[in-house]
């Protein structure tokens, strides 16, 4: 299989969030879910990067919203795995899976 | 006032948007500021700024590498052509600078330090005076006034007699004048109550008519502005509202044009919003409008006594002011004589930003003086340097480096110095420029959104290479004209440069000037604070309310007012509550004219006195003594003859040595009987002197807005909600204004001074530390060069006093003579703040006094410290090492 076909570690992290918010997934709460799951400091920036370099390779797709009817309220970016997406997530997770098949890195902890 | 939410921090979040992909900073920044708002309720305001900024910084670099994936490969290998022939001295520059990191560090801080004060004042003040008026051909903007000059010589209305505003009928005569006047607008202000479900909150209204955006050459940013027929009394309901208004209140609604709003109980429909940058408004007014209404739908056309508006004239072509002036003051005269009425016109640059002209050269001034200073304390240090380099440089001449590439070299130095201080300088702008926007008043010109901003960004770029240039001019000026062989050999460069000496003199001079400016300024806060008001202030707080006069009559209106007392009076921490209808020290005038009984039948000119409208405890609630007779009680009511208290000022002025006590006073129509004096209130302003005033008791004028202080036993802030909930509880549509400790007021009437010399006293403080800097290092330097002198001193005998007091003698003495020039100086530049003053003299002899002394101690100390190494040199040891 290519190499260009695995995912790079953020990006498994982002998806995963993705896929976990369902339709509550745009920007803030991705990042607070990385963040808050799995303690990892997760930039909005980063975020945003990495969602645009996954829509790139339309392993994502966005809905923008109708602004909030509320004082104040903004228009926001919700994000979703495609099909191709969820394979590559997959993917990622059975050769992730595969290699620590029996090990433990850390014996004893 | 509207509520605001802490905003994110600006220079952060500007940056974020630029950063941000064109499809996705909307979301980016949205997205961010939703975690900020939600943090700032977790876990404070000041932690969710710095958690902002770090998330800024974070996501520099993902978003950079996203938006320019082969620019940052190709800046990486750009990095090390630097090495290259052409940024050779730049690059030597740099390792020079890496190389001395301490002193380096030393000038840097320095120059970023002088860098940024002088960034955010010059931001302040090119918002306050240089920065073009955001109107198209601005220069053909007037305002029209009417003058009185028969005024000019009146007790309260004196001050006013050249700013009277416009009738109708004036408006719409010098509107029948359209070969001097394009156009021509009216326009005032006031507040109104705007209902939201869930609560009522006060506004700022501007009601102007339709012309206005034609002569200011404005439009709004959606929507429209109102039509003719809008603008017409009877007309349907309509506003047009501010930018900040819209964002906070509408949601940046796209499709708010057409939405509606309730305002004062009437619902108005939402036919425009303003640009961002629109702040037009009175002024003398703090804030810019929240909504504007047609004025037409209020005023009378033929009300030729209310002399309510402020004319905005756009004229016409070729037309100038002084023309101008000539027409309308013949409109405005009519058959009048010259003495009792005539007209002023000025340009709309002069009006709105005449008022803080002075205050801006001031702070202007002073800012030029620390940045000489901080120019003349790195051009010592970095002169020190050179002179110690001088070896170095003779070695690279004598293997064939030209002066001119030498030059070139220390040049480079300093620019690559003058502009990291520039980066630290437009950190610290950020900070100066905040602080600077909370100490000034709110009326300041421009101050309202400053911030560090692309001219600011011009201006420290300007600074930065500026200084570099000036600072810079000493030590390559030696480089230049040293002899190529000086330096070689075994004779060291003794010799006392006469430039760092006259450095020396320069700065103690200007820290003079400042520091006499910071006294004389903080002397004046001092003695204003020392002024008595009049009034008991601490323990207190006060609050307005204002009822609407179509749903309360004058009577009901005072029922409500007695019941709300009442209703205050039995909360727990509540001593006693009083109202008026004016607040000392509010800065507004309410006043009358008056005619005395005793004076006879009615002729001649009416004395004017500020009118008071007072509930019967009001002087036992502020403390104001009375002096003679009694003091309003509950048996003066309606019912009962109108009576009146007079201030200490008025007995005097109205009555001289006649008694007052027993006479009837004509004021307002009616004939008040005089019962007793009471003594004088601060009015105006601490600086200014007690003005005439009278009082009447609330229960005989009833008024329908009333000024409450509540005398407590608890912290006054604590009982704020509970005054909230018990108006509430009365009427849910009438907001409580104004609210805060009768302190606070006190202390806003000498917020000005007290900012002014903070600001200049800031900069003294920092004038200081940077002369001793100065000093303190060229001591040190000359020691070091004269070791061998002062061992070759001790060997013969000297004692290490001796040497220590010769060490430091040069130094001491420039420094002297430079306080000396300073003082003079010094005398001058008092003068420039004589109208800053009060209560101290601008040659004040304590103030330079204490300056003298206080700046001889620290040049004794800075040149004394490192000159004790002189007499501790041990002429043994150093002579064995030559």
């Amino acid at each position: 299989m290519p190499k260009g076909d695995f995912l790079g570690e953020f990006e498994i992290i982002v998806l995963g969030a993705v896929l976990r918010l369902g339709e509550e997934s745009y920007g803030m709460r991705v990042r607070q879910e990385i963040e808050g799951r799995i303690g990892r400091a997760a930039s909005i920036g980063a975020v945003y990067a990495t969602l645009e370099r996954l829509q790139e390779k339309r392993l994502v797709a966005f809905e923008v919203s109708d602004p909030r009817p509320v004082p104040g309220g903004r228009a926001r970016k919700f994000y979703r795995l495609t099909t191709a997406g969820a394979k590559a997530l997959s993917r990622s997770r059975r050769a992730l899976t595969l290699m620590f098949d029996g090990l433990d890195p850390e014996p004893g902890r | 006032m509207m509520a605001r939410r802490p905003a994110p921090p600006a220079v952060a979040r500007a940056l974020l948007s630029a950063l941000g992909s064109r499809e996705n900073a909307e979301f980016l920044i949205g997205d961010l500021d939703e975690e900020f708002d939600q943090r700032v309720e977790t876990s404070g305001v000041r932690a969710a700024k710095w958690w902002y900024r770090a998330q800024v910084a974070a996501s520099i670099g993902p978003l950079v590498r996203l938006q320019f994936p082969r620019a940052t490969a190709q800046l990486v290998r750009g990095l090390s052509a630097a090495r290259k022939p052409p940024m050779q001295p730049f690059h030597h520059g740099l390792l020079q600078i890496v190389r001395n990191a301490r002193s380096s560090s030393l000038t840097i801080g320095i120059a970023g330090l002088a860098i940024g004060a002088s960034t955010g004042i010059g931001t302040i003040v090119d918002r306050a005076v240089f920065r073009p008026l955001p109107y198209p051909e601005a220069e053909q903007l007037v305002v029209v006034y009417n003058t009185y000059p028969g005024w000019r010589n009146r007790e309260v209305l004196g001050r006013f007699w050249d700013r009277i505003d416009l009738s109708w009928p004036e408006y719409a005569a010098l509107r029948a004048r359209p070969d001097v006047f394009q156009s021509i607008a009216i326009h005032s202000s006031g507040t109104a109550v705007h209902h939201m479900p869930d609560r009522a909150d006060v506004v700022q209204t501007g009601t102007a008519t339709h012309e206005l955006l034609r002569v200011l050459g404005t439009a709004p940013a959606l929507g429209r502005w109102f039509e003719p027929d809008e603008d017409l009394l009877g007309a349907a309901p309509a506003v047009v509202v501010s930018h900040a208004f819209w964002r906070t209140r509408l949601g940046s609604d796209s499709s708010a044009v057409g939405r509606f709003i309730t305002l004062d109980g009437k619902r108005h429909s939402v036919i425009g919003v303003m640009p961002d940058d629109f702040s037009f408004r009175r002024a003398e007014d703090a804030a810019a409008p929240d909504v504007w209404l047609a004025l037409g739908r209020f005023a009378d056309p033929d009300n030729e006594g209310n002399h309510g508006f402020r004319a905005v004239a756009r004229l016409q072509d070729g037309v100038t002011p002084p023309r101008a002036l000539v027409v309308a003051t013949s409109v405005l005269r009519g058959e009048r004589s010259p003495a009792a009425r005539g007209a002023r016109v000025i340009g709309v640059e002069e009006y709105e930003r005449g008022g803080s002209r002075h205050v801006m050269v001031l702070f202007a001034v002073s800012v030029g003086l620390l940045l000489l200073l901080a120019c003349a304390t790195v051009a010592a240090l970095q002169l020190t340097r050179i002179v110690t380099r001088t070896r170095e440089f003779a070695i690279r001449r004598a293997v064939g480096a030209t002066s001119a590439r030498l030059a070139l070299q220390l040049l480079a130095e300093n620019v690559i110095i003058g502009m990291a201080g520039g980066v630290i300088g437009v950190f610290l702008a950020h900070f100066t420029i905040a602080a600077l926007v909370q100490l000034l008043p709110a009326a300041t010109p421009g101050i309202v959104g400053a911030g560090v901003d692309a001219r600011t960004l011009v201006l420290t770029l300007a600074l930065s290479l500026g200084t570099a240039v000036i600072f810079g001019l000493a030590p390559l000026l030696h480089v230049v004209r040293s002899t190529p062989s000086a330096g070689l050999g075994s004779d060291r460069a003794t010799r006392r440069s006469p430039a760092l000496l006259i450095l020396v003199g320069v700065q103690s001079a200007l820290a003079v000037m400042l520091v006499v400016g910071a006294v004389l300024l903080l002397r004046t806060a001092r003695a204003l604070d020392a002024v008595e008001p009049g009034f008991a202030v601490g323990e207190r707080l006060t609050f307005a309310v204002q009822l609407p006069p179509e749903a309360y009559s004058p009577e009901r209106a005072l029922q409500w007012h007695n019941e709300l007392g009442e209703r205050i009076r039995t909360l727990p921490g509540v001593r006693s509550v009083a109202g008026t209808s004016l607040l000392p020290l509010s800065g507004s005038s309410s006043s009358n004219s008056v005619w005395l009984q005793s004076y006879g039948p009615e002729s001649g000119p009416k004395p004017e006195v500020e009118r008071r409208i007072v509930t019967p405890n009001w002087f036992a609630v502020t403390g104001v003594p009375l002096l003679s007779g009694r003091v309003f009680d509950d048996a003066d009511d309606e019912g009962s003859e109108l009576v009146m208290l007079v201030s200490r000022t008025a007995a005097k002025q109205l009555w001289r040595d006649r008694q007052q006590v027993g006479d009837r006073v004509e004021l307002s129509g009616r004939w008040w009987r005089v019962i007793g004096v009471v003594e004088d209130v601060l009015d105006r302003a601490l600086e200014a002197e007690p003005v005439a005033t009278v009082y009447v008791p609330a229960s005989q004028w009833k008024p329908l807005d009333r000024q409450y202080v509540v005398h407590v036993t608890v912290p006054p802030l604590q009982i704020a909600p509970s005054i909230r909930s018990l108006v509430r509880e009365l009427d849910g549509s009438v907001p409580v204004r104004d609210l805060r400790t009768l302190a606070d007021v006190a202390s806003a009437a000498s917020q000005p001074q007290r900012a002014r010399a903070t600001i200049v006293a800031a900069y003294a403080v920092i004038a200081t530390l940077l002369a001793l800097t100065g000093l303190g290092g060229i001591t040190s330097y000359s020691v070091r060069q004269r070791k061998r002198e002062f061992a070759i001193r001790a060997a013969l005998g000297a004692r290490g006093a001796a040497l220590t007091r010769l060490a430091m003698r040069q130094s001491v003495l420039a420094s002297l003579g430079g306080i000396g020039v300073g003082l003079v100086l010094a005398i001058v530049f008092a003068g420039l703040l004589r109208e800053f003053l009060f209560g101290v003299p601008a040659v004040d002899p304590i103030s330079f006094g204490v300056t003298t002394v206080g700046l001889v101690l620290v040049s004794l100390a800075a040149s004394g410290l490192p000159s004790l190494a002189a007499g501790r040199i041990d002429p043994a040891e150093r002579l064995r090492r030559d």
